[in-house]
């Protein structure tokens, strides 16, 4: 498990401090998943949810909107109507 | 709540909080508003109308502060509620204020916030337990009668045990989780603390029942939670998984444990042990399913909309990197990473696919418990209340202690914790009953007789 | 052996849903920036995704019409990736359990391209890039916007037939009335997969195409690319596998900015949508209930008006413009339309398509000559009034100012004379003027009457309906 790929895929910067320390404690922590492995799930269908629930919408009917400036307020930084980023660069180029 | 009980109630937070560091937000002031306007409110006056209630920091509450106790969200003002909040403000509730937890309930010691830690009102030098470890101290202190938390692995239960209060996590589906700030949405329920049984009904009895905001929420009528709790145990069918009691179990909550199972033996209850043999898995699936989901959940948190934002980003990569950086707790980050790991390519069959089989194998072990008993019955938790800073630095000791509450979580039961006793020490013991889905009804009827026959919940700490 | 490209087209589809994917907001196109949004379309800390029950609906209308199976579990994924425009860090998208797989169109007699699957998502937001400031804006309005993306097979083998696809499929889509198929307004919009094969048959590596904004941007990047692919291999390198971007401006693909890691997307189930499954009842409901198509329509028309079936054919590709046929046939006087469904196919197929070419217009209604006008026109020549030539300019004009068939033919006085009592007087002219012919036409020599009547046409400069004036000449002649 490579901690530094990890973190940039999940977008964190870590400390080399941090790097360490996690790839020791996240290795401990696979090893202990590694105990799954003697589960015997051949022809066992996967849970992804608990209920067996199916089939829930909402018809197409419109509902508010939230006011441009309620939308904005929590934006760390905005230019009138939007919300503002820094410009997408890529790092290689 | 008389003006009188309010303003005592304020004294109260304010001289006690200080010492517990339970509530990070809290206005005096708005909650004499509260008090003031459910006045006005038509309808017939529910139970708990005028009743305080302490909301945990990961709930939405219209132009309140919500930040799941991390820095990414210092300033996060929500502007909506929470379904369970809408409810809550229906039914004349007061909203005490918003309670601390382990950063995005990541913790079981509420010591991972950004606020500090919680300190447990028996104990100041212990931990709460977590997540919701603010709501339950605030609750065991009588900083409010009730509290909201939430639970993903036992983040209700193991601080309602740790604090000696009730706490109960409703089956997944019972309560919508709309407003909820998701860790992970296939396990997390809001579910309520209370000092009594019959309290904890009354308030999942209002935030129970089907959303249409959340497509994951059961349309299934809700019980009558407080009528349940009035009833008798005899005929009563109870399982005591042996997977529970295996090493590692504290002597003293053994013994309380055992005195527990006795009384329900003497009032009628009917005992059965057995196994469910696939509990050794919890925690590692827990692990995968819960921080792959996370790791998904909390990729909103990425500067852009709301939240912290790192000041010197030149680009988007660096903002969404640095902020996420600066504003992420250890125990944030490292389930992030984790979580990453076991959806990516490569890993994805080996780890969070297989866990998935595996998760189908712990529900069906409570299929086929809930075939010949009616509920479970097991210690809520390993240990008593430990010291704060004893497990920071270890995670996967502090994982293993949630190995009695992970497997409800998994299999989608819901699970009450209730006080059954005090180490000699004078902590709180809990014991954890759980029924099959839907099954409420059963868990307040099983506590609610056993809380009248004993006293437990009569003793205060000393603050 | 010659290399031969392989092409697979992605068409993403906005569906005209009302509201959003998952959220109530409108989806209308052109409000002012972040307008139509709120904390479920924002992502906000909390919120959970709803399915709009139509997009299942229009989804189902659109897999079925290509042929697809819709399958018995429907299931949304989370696609994770950090962009500016993407709200949650993931998309609500499908993976494994699409919508609909294997499905086909016809797009020639015999020729089939076959579509590996539909499936349904969010879209994202808009970004307007501000370089003089380093900084970059995000529009969230269109963020939860339904898409349908319809995967082909990599079955085709040329930009030309790669075009023809396109076409032939927006034509469906059309038919289907679930999205305003609008490439400038990004509402149909089109990715593409090229490779080339190898001299042993073999494909080689795969290039994705982004950014192809319009008909004629699919067929120049593709066949740019196809270009850019072989040129490389005659020099013996070798392809990179990667995105670029085609820059219609510069004629070219470019590559994309190859992103920080590889993609890896971590797909897993959406927790927070529960699995979807249509029964074979709904199905054949809906199947039932899909408007008649291209092929279907051209069948109808054949049968209907007489149409010969290749004009049928062409008539009915695009819905507008047997949708405008069909109301001219509407418009027409109920006892005329036997005589008027050719002509007025005619001239839709040659007058109103050659305008719509030359004038680089996509659709029939695009163009300033509703159907009403050409009724009248095809009327005016029925009647008489005007000759069929006499009709092409009255097209013209009325095209040019706006004006109906008839008030050009009004203001031009370009009406024919059908009156005999005003032909008569050029007539007795034209007689005294050509004895010589009047003499011959007495001796029974037919074509002496066609120049009296030629005479009479210059005379009154071509005003005169040519069988009214036959008419009077022999009236005159043979009494």
């Amino acid at each position: 498990m490579n901690v530094e790929t990890l973190a940039s895929l999940a977008r964190i910067e870590l400390s080399s401090d941090e790097k360490t320390r996690f790839a020791g404690q996240l290795e401990q922590i696979l090893h202990h998943v590694e105990k799954l492995k003697s589960a015997h799930t051949e022809g066992v269908e996967p849970t992804t949810h608990v209920l067996p629930l199916a089939n829930v919408y909402r018809e197409d009917q419109l509902r508010p909107s939230l006011s441009n400036d309620a939308a904005l307020a929590n934006a760390p930084d905005k230019d009138g109507p939007y919300f503002k980023v820094p410009r997408i660069i890529d790092p290689a180029s | 709540m008389s003006p009188l009980q309010v303003e005592a109630l304020i004294k109260r937070i304010e001289q006690l909080n200080p010492k517990l560091n339970a509530l990070i937000w809290f206005s005096a002031d708005s909650v004499r508003r509260q008090a003031k306007a459910i006045e006005q409110l038509s309808g017939a006056r529910g139970p708990l109308w005028g009743v305080p209630v302490l909301i945990k920091d990961n709930i939405c509450v219209n132009g309140v502060p919500a930040t799941c106790a991390s820095k990414i969200l210092k300033g996060f003002t929500p502007p909506y509620d929470a379904t369970v909040i809408t409810r809550l403000k229906q039914a004349g509730a007061i909203l005490v204020g918003m309670a601390n937890m382990d950063e995005f309930a990541f913790g079981s010691s509420c010591e991972h916030s950004c606020y500090g830690p919680t300190h447990n009102p028996w104990d100041l030098q212990r931990v709460p337990g977590g997540s919701s470890g603010g709501s339950a101290a605030a609750v065991a202190a009588g900083l409010s009668a009730l509290a909201l938390g939430s639970d993903t692995g036992g983040s209700i239960r193991q601080p309602a045990a740790f604090c000696g209060v009730v706490g109960l996590k409703p089956t997944y589906g019972r309560v919508s989780r709309y407003g909820l700030i998701a860790f992970a949405s296939s396990l997390d329920q809001i579910g309520p603390f209370a000092r009594t049984v019959s309290d904890a009904a009354a308030l999942l009895e209002t935030i129970a029942g089907f959303d249409p905001n959340d497509s994951t929420s059961a349309e299934v009528p809700v019980g009558a939670y407080r009528a349940a709790a009035a009833k008798e145990v005899k005929g009563l069918r109870i399982g005591i998984p042996k997977e529970y009691f295996a090493d590692g179990l504290d002597a003293e909550i053994k013994t309380a444990i055992d005195a527990a199972i006795a009384w329900y033996r003497s009032a009628g209850a009917s005992i059965h042990e057995l196994s469910m043999p696939n509990t050794e898995y919890a925690v590692p699936v827990y692990y995968i399913v819960a921080t792959a989901e996370a790791s998904s959940n909390l990729a909103r948190f990425d500067g852009v909309r709301f939240g912290h934002r790192a000041e010197d980003a030149g680009t988007v990569l660096d903002m969404f990197k640095k902020s996420r950086g600066e504003g992420f707790g250890s125990e944030a980050k490292r389930r992030i990473i984790l979580g990453t790991y076991v959806l990516s390519s490569g890993y994805y069959d080996a780890y969070y696919g297989n866990a998935l089989k595996v998760r189908t194998l712990i529900k069906n072990d409570f299929d086929k418990a809930f075939e010949q008993v009616d509920c479970l019955l097991t210690p809520t938790t390993p240990t008593a209340p430990f010291k704060i800073g004893e497990k920071t630095d270890d995670p996967l000791t502090m994982y293993l202690s949630d190995i009695m509450t992970i497997s409800a979580n998994l299999a989608g039961v819901p699970a009450l914790s209730m006080p059954c006793g005090f180490t000699k020490s004078g902590l709180p013991i809990g014991m954890q009953l759980m029924a099959r889905p839907f099954g409420e009804e059963t868990l307040f009827q099983a506590g609610g007789a056993y809380e009248r026959a004993h006293d437990w919940n009569k003793k205060e700490p000393a603050l | 052996m010659s290399r031969q490209p392989v092409i697979g087209l992605e068409v993403h589809l906005q569906l005209k849903t009302a509201t959003k994917i998952f959220c109530g907001c409108s989806t209308q196109f052109g409000a002012g920036p972040n307008s139509q949004v709120c904390v479920v379309c924002l992502g906000f800390p909390g919120v959970l995704p709803v399915l709009n029950k139509k997009v299942l609906d229009y989804g189902i209308r659109v897999a079925l019409a290509l042929g697809c199976s819709i399958q018995e579990k429907i299931v949304f994924h989370r696609k994770n990736y950090f962009y500016p425009d993407l709200p949650k860090g993931y998309q609500i998208s499908q993976y494994d359990l699409p919508l609909g797989t294997g499905g086909a169109i016809e797009i020639a007699p015999g020729e089939k391209i076959r579509i590996m699957r539909a499936h349904l998502e969010e879209d994202a937001g808009k970004l307007v890039h501000k370089p003089e400031e380093s900084a970059s804006l995000v529009d969230f309005n269109r963020g939860g916007v339904p898409l349908l993306e319809i995967v082909s097979e990599a079955d085709l083998k040329s930009p030309e037939q790669a075009h023809h696809y396109l076409k032939t499929l927006k034509n469906i889509l059309e038919y289907l009335d679930v999205s305003d198929c609008d490439m400038e307004k990004g509402s149909l919009r089109c990715d593409a997969n090229v490779s080339l094969t190898g001299p042993d048959g073999k494909w080689g590596k795969k290039v994705e195409i982004k950014n192809l904004n319009s008909f004629k941007g699919v067929s120049h990047a593709l066949t740019y690319e196809i270009q850019r692919q072989g040129r490389l291999l005659d020099a013996g390198e070798t392809i990179t596998q990667e995105t670029r971007l085609w820059d219609d401006l510069a004629g070219q693909t470019q590559p994309m900015r190859s992103k920080e890691d590889a993609h890896d997307y971590r797909y897993f189930p959406e927790p927070d949508l529960v699995p979807f499954s249509v029964s074979v009842a709904e199905i054949e409901k809906a199947r039932k209930l899909l408007p008649e198509l291209p092929a279907q329509r051209a069948q109808r028309f054949v049968e209907q008006y007489a149409l010969p079936p290749v004009d049928a054919a062409v008539i009915t590709a695009a819905r507008a413009t047997a949708d405008y046929y069909e109301d001219c046939v509407l418009k027409t006087v109920p006892d005329k339309r036997a005589l008027f469904q050719k002509p007025l196919s005619n001239w839709i197929l040659s007058d109103l398509a050659r305008e719509m070419n030359e004038r680089n217009i996509d659709s029939i209604t695009a163009i300033n000559f509703p159907p009403e006008n050409l009724v009248e026109l095809v009327a005016l020549i029925d009647s008489g009034k005007i000759s069929g030539k006499m009709a092409k300019d009255v097209f013209v004009e009325a095209l040019k100012n706006g004006q109906s068939p008839s008030a050009v033919v009004q203001a031009k006085g370009l009406s024919q004379v059908t009156d005999p009592g005003a032909i008569r007087a050029a007539a007795e002219t034209v007689i005294q003027e050509n004895p010589k012919a009047v003499a011959d036409y007495k001796q029974g020599k037919p074509s002496a009457l066609m120049f009296l009547v030629g005479q009479l046409m210059k005379r009154m400069k071509g005003a005169a309906s040519p069988p009214v004036a036959q008419a009077v000449f022999k009236e005159l002649l043979d009494k």
